[in-house]
């Protein structure tokens, strides 16, 4: 492939996929310069193979090389969890979008990576399966543990799975 | 939203959608910034080939898949990094994270690099083996057989290229001088493993459980394998903790297939 067509293919990818990649970047890290650095270098990695990956799959490849890059970023800085700064709400007070962001801070890297395929890309759990290398009981029961801590933070938020 | 399997709803997506919109920068990403580190490492990348390619290719031989039986082991480790490794380990820390200090040994199975790190205060160990034997012609009765042996799973897969993969996981425990028997050891030392049948596994101590999800592609020159290992009691609670997940796995493997001569001196 010709230097200037992989440019052009790849800025073209760029501009349409970037956000929705450092938006589930930040999900994952909590932290959006942190989410902006990983995206960067994820997409640095694709541009690297973008010759070998098949058009119809690139944002799978970019999306499982972003998650790959957050979740090892996190092994490599563990932050506190930050479970005494959750809010001391009644159970029936609305819930804000603060409450959501340090509730999701408390969930293991992975159960947010899970959160963020599953609710803010809208991905099938086979699909999450696949990008994160573990079966789909696996998914199914690892967002089951996250919606049950999400729960106990946010008690009014409505949380429903039907399968 | 729905899916033909599973469905969630709930105000769990709006509001999430919601603080990300809520707090996202409004300026956007710079292209320019993946295209220049894309550049540097792929040029870092043939500069690296090209190393690979002159220096002399060291001849492999035996069976592709260590412990294809319960008596087989792995060679020991020689404690002799190098710059095979070196690449090897440039290929799996992306996805498996920073990695110890590197064994390498030339056995009759090939050349096998063992790496290690932790996640979650557990060890995980990986191995990358090269086989100048082939070894998956028939990969479907490869998997027949080992799952005779007692495999936890194996499955026939495409990897990167469209290159003839499988992917299999096994219970093993250590063998060699010293015994796993405590986490806090980090790697086992001595790095020798006997398969465990599923059906024998009851009769071994958990303490000594290891599971092995490991992936092996057909190479031009042979076979690579490509494995992550942790001292956990059972599969399931394995699954839920290897750090790699397969398609890198599959990455790594293809891509040694692809080009062995990056594994041409070390």
């Amino acid at each position: 492939m010709r230097r200037d067509q992989r440019e052009r293919e790849f800025t073209e990818f760029f501009a349409a996929r970037a956000p929705a990649l450092r938006r589930t970047a930040y999900v994952v890290v909590r932290d959006w310069h942190v989410a902006e650095d990983l995206t960067q270098q994820a997409l640095a990695k694709l541009y690297v193979a973008w010759p070998r990956v098949r058009e119809d799959t690139r944002m799978a490849y970019a999306r499982q090389v972003v998650v790959n890059e957050c979740l090892s970023h996190l092994r490599r800085h563990r932050p506190e969890t930050p479970t005494a700064n959750l809010p001391d709400r009644a159970v029936h007070d609305p819930v804000v979008r603060e409450d959501l962001g340090r509730a999701i801070a408390v969930l293991p890297p992975r159960q947010r990576a899970i959160v963020a395929l599953r609710f803010l890309e809208d991905l099938p759990v086979s699909e999450v399966g696949r990008l994160l290398g573990i079966a789909d009981g696996t998914v199914k029961s690892q967002t089951n543990r996250a919606l049950t801590t999400l729960r106990h933070h946010l008690p009014t938020l409505t949380l429903e799975e039907i399968r | 939203m729905s899916h033909d399997h599973d469905h969630l709803r709930g105000d769990l997506a709006t509001l999430l959608r919601e603080e990300v919109a809520a707090t996202e920068p409004r300026h956007p990403l710079d292209t320019m910034v993946p295209v220049r580190l894309g550049r540097s490492r792929r040029d870092r990348s043939r500069r690296l080939r090209a190393a690979g390619a002159a220096a002399v290719v060291v001849a492999v031989a035996g069976a592709v898949v260590p412990l294809a039986t319960a008596g087989d082991h792995e060679a020991a480790p020689s404690g002799r990094p190098g710059s095979a490794a070196d690449r090897v380990r440039a290929l799996l820390e992306p996805s498996a994270g920073v990695l110890t200090t590197p064994t390498v040994a030339d056995g009759p199975t090939g050349t096998t690099f063992t790496f290690a790190n932790q996640h979650d205060g557990r060890w995980h160990a990986y191995r990358v083996t090269t086989s100048a034997a082939g070894g998956l012609d028939d990969p479907v009765e490869h998997c027949r057989v080992v799952m005779d042996r007692g495999y936890v799973s194996c499955s026939v897969e495409r990897g990167p290229g469209g290159a003839t993969a499988v992917v299999q996981v096994l219970a093993v425990k250590p063998v060699g001088e010293v015994p796993g028997d405590n986490a806090e050891l980090g790697p086992v030392g001595d790095n020798v493993f006997a398969r465990v049948p599923l059906s024998g596994l009851g009769a071994v101590d958990p303490r000594d459980i290891f599971f092995r999800r490991e992936v092996l592609v057909s190479s031009s020159t042979g076979t690579v394998s490509v494995n992550e290992q942790l001292n956990v009691a059972d599969a399931d609670t394995a699954e839920a903790a290897y750090a790699v997940p397969v398609a890198a796995l599959l990455d790594v493997a293809g891509e040694l297939a692809t080009h062995p001569e990056v594994l041409g001196a070390h």
